[in-house]
């Protein structure tokens, strides 16, 4: 076995909070299935027969019970937990289950909803013995998508990326918060040794990582990395331009070539055109490697903001290979739904009722003349008749009355609208 | 009828608009003294590059571009550059190419020729700038037409810059053009230049990544200062008089880029060849690259200027023989060599990565590595020569070596039996009648020459030469790069040590750092203050509230402050010429009765006092003339109560021995002995008093 796969499921979705109140962020349903399932499928898709899944002690029985009954998923889950009340970052859950990790480690977190093929970033990391491999991709522009709860909080959190010229080096990496003074200082030696660096804006952090063993043994000395994102991949981006006697014993690599060799390089270097100093073993000082792999179109979306969570449910629909309307749905001749939405099972969309780049959850009734539009609406939902809705995120049980007319909006669970509320 | 004629005219329209002459401006004057005392008597155009003069590449590289128009703007030797035109392949009814010379005396920098050049209106075109010390073989021709799609679309277009792809650590990159480019990776556009010096590190301010989605830091390029112009940028120079250098243009617009929203684009050239010779670094990696055929089709068997003396045969290992070249059976010439014509090479020579100019006479035994000999050179049995150059008429004695990276000025004789150390540079003509006629490339700047010359162990007893000292430093950048590029000594020896030892910890030991560069604004605009106190006789107490308020808006500890007040008072003088002992002491005296009160301001403390001696001991090492006077300087600061005894003998007496140039701090301190042994023993007289 090559790779461990691990799923991080312990985050507190506490820029979602809205949504987690009710329900671990790992369960919150994107497109009709609960978000955890997307990594679990796509590493059951990539081959994996079993895999890591990290979650916090309260949550592992639902989490667990979604996914082995409810979604059904083959591959064999190891659950470990960790405890409720400390607020543990993802390096400290990483670190926490360090003694049941023997290989490499696919790292992925459960908010992420790709459809990458995996093996092309195992490649890369192959290909260069990569001490991490990361996923980035193109981030979505988010600025026009409406989202419940007005526009506030809009601002992103943008990552600074450097690449080399062949594109899968990872040379920077440094989100824009983190940046002190607004200058990036790039020192001589770096300049030097990388002299073509592409600075990106634009690129978004996946969250799936490719990691060597020994970044664990690593993350074991270094106890003050908390985060994976925002501290150990910065950490260990830096630390490819360390110099040697910086990194630990066991990372330090034998030095090669005979002194014959030795004496015609220095023979050629003497008739070249070259007369820098002997930077030519670039990577002798430091034998960490950072990749990346940068996705060329494909989908790639991370569901922790409310503006991202939409963003999923509308587009994760084309991941899933089951039907747009649930075959125990039940949908109105006369109703319109767009090819866009799903419908979940044991629903019902009455007469002329139109529903566009919507999801609609399990047991729901919708009633008559609804327009939903850029809608999330999740399980046991009923919606009486007349009503509009658009933009609206509805959580469970929730019960709209007649001819409501509902923008932007975010609808906790079991809330009841009354008529004709706006 | 009308019809027809109406057809006529406007085809005649056409043929008017297609008279668009490609237009190019080679300024013939390089503005600086990299290449003194070689510049003294010809400009940098006419130096010889493998036995043809400077602006012979470049006149060809603008021909080979598709130009047809040339302007030579020259300023110093206007004379000898116009002479050398009118005898070239370009002046005869033959020539593809019009060239022609504008002369404007009195031009100091590449800021004035181009202002002249707005002034005259001599350019009404897109056109190519270039120095003439070019050597390329890139066709310029794709460039210039992207140049004008991109005004097309963008009128702010000012200027397209073609940049070399150079790695770090190849021999064209030299230290002084050690650029650092963030461009836009789509259309190229420069976001920022940022030239190293000496920095080990180059900033990037964030907003420039949040403006523009995807950025290229670049460090393999090198600015070959081939640009291609719109027509507005003289007006832009004449517009910003405070344009100096080309570098100074590039920062305005890149600076002012929001208000004007002027563009330069950047073109890199990956196969050809393009790199000018600023220094004799360059001089020595173009060199070799020619011989080496990088530059191909410019090389020496090809013979670019057409002339028949320049004639060129090609045999193995690079080696380029003219015409009746004499070599002797036992001589052997290794790679990379070219011998001019009529030269002879006597038995037992080795010759290796040279160039010999014509008429030359080389003896028996001797050897030549890296030696670039000009025309008329007579070398003697068993000379040495290594990384040097020898200038027209050069005599060498028998056994004369010559070390790395020396300049040896036409006419000069030197031995026989003599070594000269690395580095030297020497001249035939004596300092004293040197002030007028070498005004050349620095019209405001006459070289001081050492007045200690003509020492007969450095030269020998036949010999006939001067030591060239460059201009005293005066605190210039410029100067700073030229002392970076002593060539043949540090050719990359520094940096990577240094860097790798400040590496990580941010650099804090100052003493080995250069100062941050607050210090040296604050440093400056001390400076600038005082000599207002002369100029406009500014009061004393003002000039305490304004260092003051310096102090706050560089954010200076005051003990910075001691030192650099008491750097500023003490250099000035020696910036002013008053580098002789009694001149010095009587203007610092002047100053210090004048500037006193306020030295006492801030000199008070014995802390105070450490900081004040600290920055004179510091100001002795970095600059040699006050050595001599410091312990006269000493002796006035005691005597005038700034100093305490006590301070200055716990000075003297605190010799860190980890410190840097201990040897040199040790020299100071017996050079001050007397005055401290004297302090003792008054001090106690006056205790058993």
């Amino acid at each position: 076995m090559e790779f461990q796969a691990v799923i991080l499921a312990a985050g507190q979705g506490s820029r979602i909070s809205d949504l987690t109140s009710s329900m671990p962020k790992a369960l919150l349903p994107v497109a009709n299935m609960p978000m955890i399932w997307y990594p679990v499928q796509m590493l059951e898709k990539a081959g994996f027969q079993e895999a890591i899944v990290v979650v916090l002690e309260e949550t592992r029985a639902d989490i667990e019970k979604a996914l082995v009954e409810i979604c059904d998923v083959k591959i064999k889950l190891e659950f470990v937990t960790i405890p409720d009340s400390i607020d543990w970052g993802t390096a400290d859950s990483l670190r926490h289950i360090r003694d049941k990790i023997k290989t490499d480690v696919m790292l992925v977190s459960c908010d992420v909803i790709t459809d990458v093929s995996l093996h092309l970033l195992a490649d890369l990391h192959r290909t260069y013995d990569a001490t991490v491999t990361m996923l980035l991709s193109p981030a979505i522009d988010i600025t026009d998508v409406s989202v419940p709860g007005g526009k506030a909080n809009r601002k992103m959190e943008r990552d600074i990326v450097g690449l080399d010229s062949t594109g899968n080096r990872l040379l920077f990496l440094s989100s824009e918060a983190d940046i002190e003074e607004e200058v990036i200082p790039v020192k001589r030696r770096f300049l030097k040794r990388h002299p073509l660096m592409n600075l990106h804006t634009r690129l978004m952090d996946g969250h799936l990582y490719l990691m060597k063993r020994r970044v664990l043994d690593l993350l074991a000395e270094e106890s003050s990395i908390s985060t994976i994102k925002g501290e150990l991949m910065p950490y260990l981006v830096r630390k490819q331009f360390s110099r040697k006697d910086n990194s630990s014993g066991e990372m330090s690599k034998k030095e090669s070539g005979g002194s014959d060799e030795e004496d015609y390089t220095k023979l050629a270097l003497k008739m070249s055109v070259w007369n820098g100093n002997d930077d030519r073993d670039s990577d002798s000082d430091s034998d960490v490697r950072c990749h990346a792999y940068v996705m060329d179109g494909g989908l790639c979306l991370r569901t922790n903001t409310l503006v991202t969570y939409c963003e999923a449910n509308r587009q994760a629909g084309q991941l899933i290979d089951h039907k747009q309307v649930h075959s125990t749905a039940n949908v109105h001749q006369k109703s319109q739904v767009g090819s866009d939405s799903l419908v979940g099972d044991g629903s019902t969309v009455s007469e002329r009722v139109s529903v566009k780049h919507s999801v609609i959850g399990r047991h729901c009734n919708i009633g008559e003349k609804c327009r939903i539009t850029n809608c999330v609406i999740m399980d046991y939902v009923t919606i009486k008749e007349g009503c509009t809705l658009s933009g609206c995120i509805v959580c469970d049980n929730v019960s709209i009355d007649e001819k409501c007319e509902l923008k932007d909006c975010l609808v906790g669970r079991s809330q009841c609208i009354q008529p004709m509320s706006e | 009828m009308s019809a027809t004629m109406s057809k006529k005219k406007s085809s005649k329209r056409e043929e008017f608009k297609q008279e668009e002459v490609l237009q190019a401006v080679v300024l013939a004057d390089s503005f600086n003294i990299r290449f003194a005392p070689l510049t003294h008597s010809r400009p940098r155009a006419l130096l010889p590059l493998a036995n043809l003069p400077l602006i012979d590449y470049t006149l060809e590289f603008l021909w080979v571009s598709g130009i047809q128009s040339v302007i030579v703007f020259c300023s110093s030797h206007a004379d000898q550059i116009k002479a050398h035109i009118e005898a070239s392949k370009w002046s005869t009814c033959t020539s593809p190419m019009e060239v022609r010379t504008v002369v404007f005396e009195g031009c100091v920098s590449m800021g004035d020729a181009m202002r002249e050049v707005g002034a005259r209106s001599l350019i009404t075109n897109d056109f190519v700038l270039v120095n003439a010390d070019v050597v390329a073989n890139v066709n310029l021709a794709s460039v210039i037409e992207k140049h004008k799609m991109r005004r097309l679309k963008d009128k702010n277009t000012v200027m397209t810059m073609v940049f070399k792809h150079v790695l770090p650590g190849q021999r064209t990159r030299c230290r002084e053009d050690d650029v650092a480019v963030c461009m836009r990776k789509t259309d190229c556009r420069i976001l920022s230049y940022q030239k190293l010096n000496n920095a080990q590190r180059i900033e990037i301010p964030l907003a420039m990544l949040q403006e523009h989605k995807d950025v290229q830091l670049r460090y393999d390029l090198i600015d070959c200062q081939i640009c291609v112009c719109s027509p507005h940028v003289p007006i832009l120079f004449v517009d910003n008089f405070d344009y100096q250098t080309r570098e100074d243009f590039t920062r305005g617009i890149l600076v002012e880029e929001e208000i004007s929203g002027n563009a330069i684009y950047v073109e890199v050239i990956e196969e050809e060849y393009a790199a000018r010779v600023t220094n004799l670094l360059m001089y020595d990696a173009i060199s070799k690259d020619v011989m080496d055929r990088w530059v191909y089709p410019v090389v020496p068997d090809t013979n670019i200027s057409n002339r028949t003396d320049t004639k060129y045969t090609l045999g193995r290992h690079n080696i380029y023989l003219s015409q009746d070249v004499t070599l002797a059976r036992s001589s052997k010439l290794n790679q990379n060599v070219i011998i001019g014509k009529g030269t002879k090479v006597g038995a037992n020579t080795h010759i290796t990565q040279s160039v010999i100019g014509s008429n030359c006479v080389i003896g028996n035994d001797v050897t030549l590595d890296g030696a670039y000999v000009w025309d008329g050179v007579t070398i003697g049995d068993g000379c040495e020569v290594t990384m040097s150059i020898l200038d027209d008429r050069v005599y060498l004695e028998n056994k004369v070596t010559i070390k790395k990276g020396c300049v040896v000025g036409s006419g000069v004789r030197l031995g026989p039996d003599v070594s000269l150390p690395e580095a030297t540079k020497l001249t035939s003509t004596p300092p004293e009648q040197g002030d007028d006629s070498f005004a050349d490339e620095e019209s405001d700047k006459v070289p001081v020459y050492e007045v200690a010359v003509a020492d007969r162990t450095l030269i020998g007893i036949n010999g006939h030469a001067y030591v060239y000292q460059p201009p005293a430093a005066d605190g210039d950048d410029e100067i700073e790069d030229i002392i970076d590029d002593v060539w043949g000594l540090t050719i990359e020896s520094d940096d990577d040590v240094s860097s790798s030892e400040s590496e990580d910890e941010d650099e804090v030991d100052a003493s080995t750092t250069p100062p941050p560069d607050d210090m040296k604004l604050f440093y400056d605009e001390v400076i600038g203050t005082l000599q207002r106190v002369w100029s406009e006789k500014i009061g004393l107490d003002n000039l305490i509230v304004e260092i003051n308020s310096l102090k706050h808006a560089y954010n200076i500890q005051i003990q910075e402050v001691n030192t650099l007040l008491t750097k500023a008072i003490f250099s000035q003088p020696l910036h002013t010429g008053h580098t002789q002992k009694k001149a010095y002491m009587d203007k610092i005296k002047k100053d210090l009765s004048k500037l006193q009160p306020v030295l006492e301001n801030y000199i008070r403390s014995s802390a105070s006092q450490t900081d004040c001696l600290n920055s004179l001991e510091e100001l002795a090492i970095q600059i040699e003339p006050f050595q001599a006077v410091l312990r006269d300087v000493l002796f006035l600061l005691y005597d005038s109560d700034i100093l305490e005894e006590d301070v200055i003998i716990s000075w003297y007496n605190r010799l860190s021995s980890a410190g840097t140039d201990v040897t040199m701090r040790k020299k100071l301190r017996t050079q001050v002995e007397k005055f401290i042994t004297w302090l003792q023993e008054t001090e106690e007289e006056s205790e058993s008093d």
